[in-house]
């Protein structure tokens, strides 16, 4: 297992799950629909650094920690298609090797409907 | 969403993203929610939210994930840590799992066509019951089984579910006594099968996805992985990342997303793969450089038919050629030396254009023993004239080495579907096919199908005969020789080649005249040529299962209701079964419940069970072809025609919940069930290898660690396969290769995923990707139309130089998702001799602007 070590927002909890940070902008308010979705952005090891930095500038991106070449990231957005939309444009990060969806809860979207 | 509910929903997902970057997911106890009904760790749940396991339904990869649904509908997706094939990962188009069952225009009612003449366009279908919709279908399939059987058809799927497809095949096998049966598996995997079943008289692949961790060179030869299986792309790049040493040579005829990343890129003109294996084969013997002790202990050495042309004609199956194509003779290691040497590496060269040195480099690679090499491939290599050929070749090189069915030392042949190896071929869901490899044509086969499927000794011998491959089936109907097709799970009005034939837009009409029954979930271009169209349900609207690329058969639960009145595939199987076998016997009792009884109640018109029960109980009996044991007829025949159907040992249903899917043969060894990782492969059970098989089929301490005890006389075939051209050589009038394929955002036909908006945005429209310097000679530029014309037929499309491919000069590129384009007007439908698979990727053109 590699070295896990937190690069951006979020404190971690007692028992070593990072705690969710607040909303960062961009991103759906309180009241308003959310869809939450968490990936693993690989990245070449040199760039890891520079990536979470470029990839937490984004509205409603938090990245928790990184673990080697790898960042745990979760969008905020006001739907899946915003997510999606999201999570494809990092590719375009220069240092980006590959997004790797783990979790999408989108039980705002479907209550809408 | 409350605050409290999203900061919790937040650090659930934080925390499965951790454990996923980690790969300690599946150890995360507690961490969040209730487990799954599968056992699963799961996310977010809460309260009247219920969470079931469930497979990815967008491609081959096979990927487990867990489903959350609140109110009868789906509100997460979770990438499931406890499937071994992902580990918790997904590719980003798992955003929209979900959204494929919420398209706007989800097919809820049965839907019938009054008027023929209104085929071929939109409008034309009006609703109507089920009852009226499914005595339609059935009168019309008895009316032509009792007339003329050989004029009736069932098209089926690499994605139609295991339980599925192997009720339509006993239905349509025995039932009907029909082998015009065949899947679109036919169309993505059938030279995958052939090459198998010629080399090792087994069809799976010996390895699994965890080969791709261990491996120190990737080989891609044909195969797009970063746009066709992303995550196992993904995997493959991590493996990069994770040692600098890793190298990938990718074989392509253009270069693709998959050529980008690689280290060197070799590439040929089409058609001469063929000559570059010969090459480094030949260089490997010639410069002593294969194993030899593996080559003692394991091969033996074949040549078959040569100069076999091509499959233009109707008549060609039947032709003296044609009939010949699968013969091979036993030659020895001297004479397949000799019948390599004239590919010497400059023979490659000028055959493919790759420069002698690369091909050297590549052979040089396979030599060196101290590093794993691991073989890919896809479509370019299985939709090829040669395809069956060409996976020989593949082998060939690999077993020459002993690089075989060792952890990251292998060669894996990579799917198209999410089921097409669960069940168009384990089930066996092609015309010359009964379930678990068994063939019609052979009757020790028959026989032990007989046992299982209650059936009288000899019923099977009127099917010995095997029935319609896809294309002979597709030209069959265009002649107007078929009078009753169902398809399901399929969309083959845009998916198969030479659609000018096949939709009647040449001089065959058949498709007009046919009656045509079609389950579907949305409206596809194939429902404006049905009579009849009955609404399916979806995914993880029923219980299903699948069989996916590396053995691994996994089942998706049933997690919301499908729509209106769109039933249950299996439900309308059974409806159409029980109308057309009305009154019909079987051995002196009743057809229907001799076949299907034990889990359909006909009069009542209903399942004797849950989703889960009714599944289970077809799965116990399928099971039984790897169980003789639970069969006392059928174990008899086993004994004594030598099958050893237990070698393919499959596991009770339930286990495959309980595990999130197990990697078969799965071997019942004092009461436990163990998978296997490495087929063939000598080792500990517990850590994946293949010690129970070996243990009593093979030998140990033979070379390499391996035992090919599935093989005849335990000895794979090196079949030499020498090159042969293309169907069709650029000329004067037609002076391009057209390739065609699948890209990223949409799964094959786009009958799902363009009804996302988000995937259908990001490629809205099939281009044709040109490269510029012959746009240039063309006087085109990006963005013009023009019209492609083959001897088939023409289509208009969009130019671009800036595509996700860049094909070479000569050689241009269009994916076959888009039915306002449909390429397949003109792609030929030329097919592999040897597995009936058409050669999508070698049609030659003409580009004109319009």
């Amino acid at each position: 297992m590699m070295a896990s070590d937190q690069v951006a927002v979020g404190p971690r909890g007692v028992d070593g799950v990072p705690e969710p940070a607040p909303v960062a902008s961009g991103a759906p308010t309180a009241g308003e629909p959310v869809v939450i979705s968490s990936l693993v952005v690989e990245t070449a090891p040199e760039l890891a650094g520079a990536v979470a930095g470029e990839l937490a500038a984004l509205p409603g991106v938090e990245v928790h920690e990184r673990q080697g070449h790898k960042l745990v990231v979760t969008i905020e957005a006001a739907s899946v298609e915003a997510s999606h939309a999201r999570a494809s444009s990092f590719i375009q990060v220069a240092g980006v090797t590959g997004v790797n969806l783990v979790y999408c809860n989108f039980e705002d979207e479907a209550a809408a409907r | 969403m409350e605050l409290t509910r999203r900061k919790f929903v937040k650090t659930t997902a934080v925390a499965l993203a951790s454990a996923a970057a980690a790969g300690t997911m599946a150890t995360m106890a507690g961490c969040a929610g209730e487990p799954a009904k599968g056992g699963a760790q799961a996310p977010a749940g809460q309260g009247d939210v219920t969470r079931t396991v469930g497979v990815c339904r967008f491609c081959g990869c096979g990927c487990g994930v867990i489903v959350e649904a609140r109110d009868g509908r789906l509100v997460s997706v979770t990438g499931d840590p406890e499937n071994g094939s992902n580990r918790g990962l997904n590719c980003v188009k798992g955003y929209y799992l979900a959204s494929a069952l919420y398209g706007d225009d989800r097919l809820t009612t049965p839907l019938v066509r009054d008027d023929k003449a209104t085929k071929g366009a939109p409008g034309g279908l009006r609703e109507a019951t089920w009852d009226e919709a499914l005595d339609l279908v059935a009168s019309k399939l008895r009316e032509t089984w009792k007339a003329d059987k050989s004029r009736l058809a069932f098209w089926g799927s690499g994605q139609q579910p295991i339980v599925e497809g192997y009720c339509t095949a006993k239905f349509w096998k025995a039932g009907l006594l029909s082998n015009n049966i065949d899947p679109n598996a036919r169309l993505c995997m059938a030279s995958a099968v052939v090459g198998f079943m010629n080399v090792f008289q087994t069809d799976e692949p010996a390895g699994c996805y965890a080969d791709i961790d261990e491996a120190d060179v990737f080989v891609t030869w044909g195969a797009n992985m970063a746009e066709a299986h992303p995550m196992l792309y993904s995997r493959l790049t991590a493996r990069k990342l994770a040692d600098d040493r890793v190298r990938h040579y990718d074989l392509t005829t253009l270069r693709t997303r998959t050529s980008a990343s690689a280290d060197k890129v070799l590439m040929f003109k089409p058609g001469a793969d063929i000559a570059i294996a010969n090459a480094i084969a030949s260089y490997l013997v010639e410069n002593n450089l294969y194993d030899k002790a593996f080559v003692a202990d394991h091969l033996q050495f074949k040549q078959g038919t040569e100069n076999i042309g091509n499959a233009f004609e109707d008549g060609y199956d039947a032709s003296e050629t044609g009939q010949s194509v699968d013969a091979v003779t036993s030659i020895t290691f001297e004479e397949y030396a000799a019948r390599l040497a004239p590919y010497t590496l400059e023979y490659a060269e000028e055959v493919s254009g790759v420069p002698a040195a690369d091909i050297q480099e590549l052979a040089e690679v396979f030599a060196d023993k101290s590093r794993k090499v691991l073989s890919l491939w896809t479509m370019g290599v299985n939709q090829h004239n040669r395809g069956t050929w060409m996976n020989h070749c593949i082998y060939n090189i690999h077993l020459l080495t002993g690089r075989y069915a060792r952890p990251g030392d292998g060669a894996f042949s990579l799917t198209g579907q999410p089921t097409a190896c669960g069940t168009a071929r384990e089930v066996g869901t092609f015309s010359h096919r009964l379930p678990a490899d068994l063939l019609v044509a052979q009757e020790p086969h028959r026989r032990y199908t007989e046992a299982i499927w209650s059936l009288p000794e000899g019923y099977l011998d009127a099917i010995a005969k095997p029935g319609f491959h896809t294309v002979k089936m597709f030209r069959e109907l265009s002649k107007g020789n078929i009078d009753f097709l169902w398809s399901a799970h399929n969309n083959w009005a845009v998916s198969l080649p030479n659609l000018t034939r096949f939709l009647g837009r040449g001089d065959k009409r058949g498709v007009i005249d046919a009656f045509i029954c079609v389950s579907e979930v949305y409206p596809t271009l194939s429902t404006q040529y049905a009579d009849v169209v009955l609404p399916a349900a979806m995914w993880v609207e029923r219980e299903g299962q699948f069989g996916n690329g590396e053995r691994r058969t996994a089942v998706f639960e049933k997690a919301v209701d499908p729509p209106g009145d769109a039933r249950w595939d299996l439900w309308m199987l059974m409806e159409v079964a029980k109308r057309v076998l009305a009154g019909e016997q079987i051995g002196g009792k009743d057809a229907f419940d001799v076949l299907f009884g034990a889990w359909y109640d006909p009069e009542a018109g209903a399942f004797r069970g849950t989703d889960r029960e009714v599944s289970r109980a077809i799965w116990e009996e399928y099971r039984t072809f790897s169980n003789p044991a639970l069969n006392e007829a059928a174990a008899a025949i086993n004994e004594s025609a030598g099958l050893k159907m237990e070698a393919k040992q499959l596991a009770p249903y339930d286990l495959y919940i309980d595990n999130h899917g197990l990697t078969w043969p799965v071997r019942e060894v004092d009461g436990e069930w163990l998978p296997t990782l490495w087929r063939f492969c000598d080792g500990p059970q517990a850590d994946g290898f293949d010690e129970q098989g070996v243990e009593r089929y093979g030998e140990h301490d033979r070379a390499g660690g391996v035992s090919f005890y599935k093989s005849a006389g335990k000895r794979p075939s090196v079949v030499f396969r020498p090159w042969e051209p293309p169907a069709e050589i650029p000329d004067d009038e037609y002076p391009f290769y057209l390739c065609t394929g699948r890209l990223l955002e949409h799964w094959h036909t786009g009958s799902m995923t363009r009804r996302i908006a988000e995937l259908d945005r990001a490629l809205p429209e099939a281009l044709l990707d040109v490269n510029p310097a012959d746009c240039e000679r063309l006087g085109v530029k990006d963005g013009d139309r023009v019209r492609v014309t083959s001897r088939y037929g023409s289509c208009d499309i969009t130019v671009s130089t800036t595509g996700r491919t860049a094909p070479p000069e000569g050689i241009v590129f269009a994916p076959f998702f888009a039915e306002e384009t449909l390429i397949n007007l003109v792609v030929q439908d030329v097919y592999c001799p040897l597995s009936k698979e058409p050669d999508y990727k070698k049609t030659t053109v003409s580009i004109e602007k319009i």
